[in-house]
């Protein structure tokens, strides 16, 4: 009885322990296998977003509905649809957005399991500067007794700076960590970064 | 839910009538034009002067891209600020350039005059979008953040750094309606709490009842309306402050709601059931007669 009893004590943290090391493992590994699909959402959302400011999001599991939402100056519109119905035609139609490239990045997203792609502004010296930002829901940032969590991407035009832990500077000072959307990010390549997130936007 | 031929406009701002204006775009901006140049005050040693007159120009001009910051606790008093900047951008301007001079300044009841570390902190907050080069929204901010308190702020009264994401600025409903009725010349009802929804058996009515003649804001259930996460929480509790600023049902019974947060106005598609479930607070309010 007592024997059993210690093999517990030693088996909860050494499952409490596997169940955090997901993590590190997958962060390592999803960007390289999928870099050049995520640099071609990332291409073609740019140049889509060019011709008309927008962000989606999927909402499921099943990755079929989606918050479409279109920028203007001064309102936003969010509509609600599922991936290829008529009415998500439509609404792209009427507000003269590229109809194959927008049903193509949406397939990407499926296929990459990502749940938000928009782009984000940030200040240097006064300026504003805009970066893609990207949330991927997987499986494997699941685990046992562990809140879900979201691998999120920043991909910036330039080349940025980190410090020596690999943590994204401001360039601003070149000191200060920067943070986005309240998180801190961790590099990838001198362009692209990462974090783990509770929230996907 | 369709779209096509939506009845609201891009350029209706339906809550906001000419009559009840205290003062114009234009005063506001002759006031600005007098005041010239400010010198750097050590009062407010992060402020930069010019970008904060350029700042109350461009809140005079465009008051609809007041913007509250990514990842802070301000929608509320973003919320409250419509009152100003649509009908008294005059006295919002005079308020600010005194409260730059002198470190205090009155409006409506209050009089603020906030202290050391919220004066330093002014003009430094950073990552938070727009804000970033807001100083005049930063002083604003955290001067309403330091100065009004409610239960939520109980264990956080006093800001150190960072406080700005955290319960110290958040606000509950009796805290928001308390800045309205403190802070403006207005006539303030509320209905809702904190944790509990409004006994009201048909929202879309009654709001759009409301706002035949009132400033309505709504206190939501934001986790649901602007989802952040994926999983299904049985939990609803408030979060976020927003201005009602049209309603409107399509052909299909759908219900359009248009408010306005963080800098812009958002138009999103609901049904009855969802608009009921995070509708937990409904705050209408008038001015009283001139």
């Amino acid at each position: 009885m007592r024997f059993g009893f210690c093999h517990m004590i030693l088996l909860i943290p050494a499952f409490w322990l596997g169940s955090c090391s997901y993590s590190k493992k997958f962060t390592h590994t999803y960007y390289q296998e999928n870099d050049t699909l995520f640099q071609s959402i990332k291409r073609r959302y740019k140049n889509l977003y060019q011709e008309h400011p927008f962000s989606v999001a999927i909402k499921d599991k099943s990755f079929r509905r989606i918050a479409f939402e279109i920028l203007t100056d001064s309102i936003k519109y969010v509509y609600n649809f599922e991936i290829g119905e008529q009415r998500l035609t439509d609404t792209l139609f009427k507000y003269k957005f590229d109809v194959s490239g927008i049903n193509s990045l949406l397939s990407d997203m499926q296929r990459l399991h990502c749940t938000w792609i928009t782009n984000l502004d940030y200040y240097e010296n006064g300026q504003a500067k805009y970066l893609v930002f990207v949330s991927i829901r997987h499986k494997k940032l699941k685990a046992f007794l562990r809140s879900e969590k979201y691998f999120t991407l920043a991909f910036f035009d330039r080349p940025r700076n980190y410090d020596i832990k690999g943590r994204l500077l401001d360039n601003q000072d070149g000191k200060t960590l920067q943070r986005i959307n309240g998180g801190l990010f961790f590099r990838i390549n001198d362009r692209v970064c990462y974090s783990l997130s509770a929230n996907f936007r | 839910m369709g779209i096509v031929g939506s009845p609201w406009s891009l350029s209706a701002n339906p809550v906001y009538r000419d009559s009840m204006n205290f003062s114009t775009t234009k005063e506001a901006i002759t006031y600005l034009d007098s005041v010239k140049k400010l010198e750097p005050n050590n009062l407010w040693p992060n402020v930069d002067p010019d970008l904060f007159l350029q700042n109350l120009r461009h809140f005079a001009t465009k008051p609809l891209n007041f913007y509250e910051g990514k990842a802070t606790n301000f929608c509320s008093y973003s919320a409250l600020t419509y009152i100003p900047l649509q009908y008294d951008p005059l006295g919002f301007s005079r308020f600010m350039v005194t409260l730059y001079k002198t470190g205090k300044a009155r409006m409506g009841k209050v009089e603020f005059q906030p202290g050391e570390a919220v004066r330093n902190e002014a003009g430094l907050l950073r990552y938070k979008g727009a804000l970033d080069i807001s100083p005049a929204g930063q002083m604003w901010f955290l001067c309403l953040a330091s100065y009004f308190k409610g239960y939520l702020n109980f264990f956080n009264r006093h800001y150190n750094k960072g406080d700005e994401n955290t319960l110290w600025a958040s606000t509950n409903f009796a805290k928001f309606n308390r800045m309205l009725r403190k802070l403006f010349y207005l006539k303030t009802r509320a209905r809702g709490s904190d944790l509990i929804r409004p006994w009201i058996s048909d929202e879309y009515t009654s709001l759009k009842d409301k706002m035949k003649d009132h400033i309505v804001f709504l206190y939501l259930n934001n986790r649901l309306l602007y989802k952040k996460k994926h999983i299904v929480t049985r939990l609803g509790i408030p979060t976020h402050y927003v201005l009602l600023m049209d309603l409107f049902q399509s052909e299909d019974g759908t219900i359009n709601i248009v408010y306005w947060d963080y800098g812009r106005k958002t138009l999103q598609q609901l049904d009855a059931k969802f608009l009921h479930k995070i509708v937990y607070g409904i705050t209408f309010c008038h001015f009283r007669k001139k």
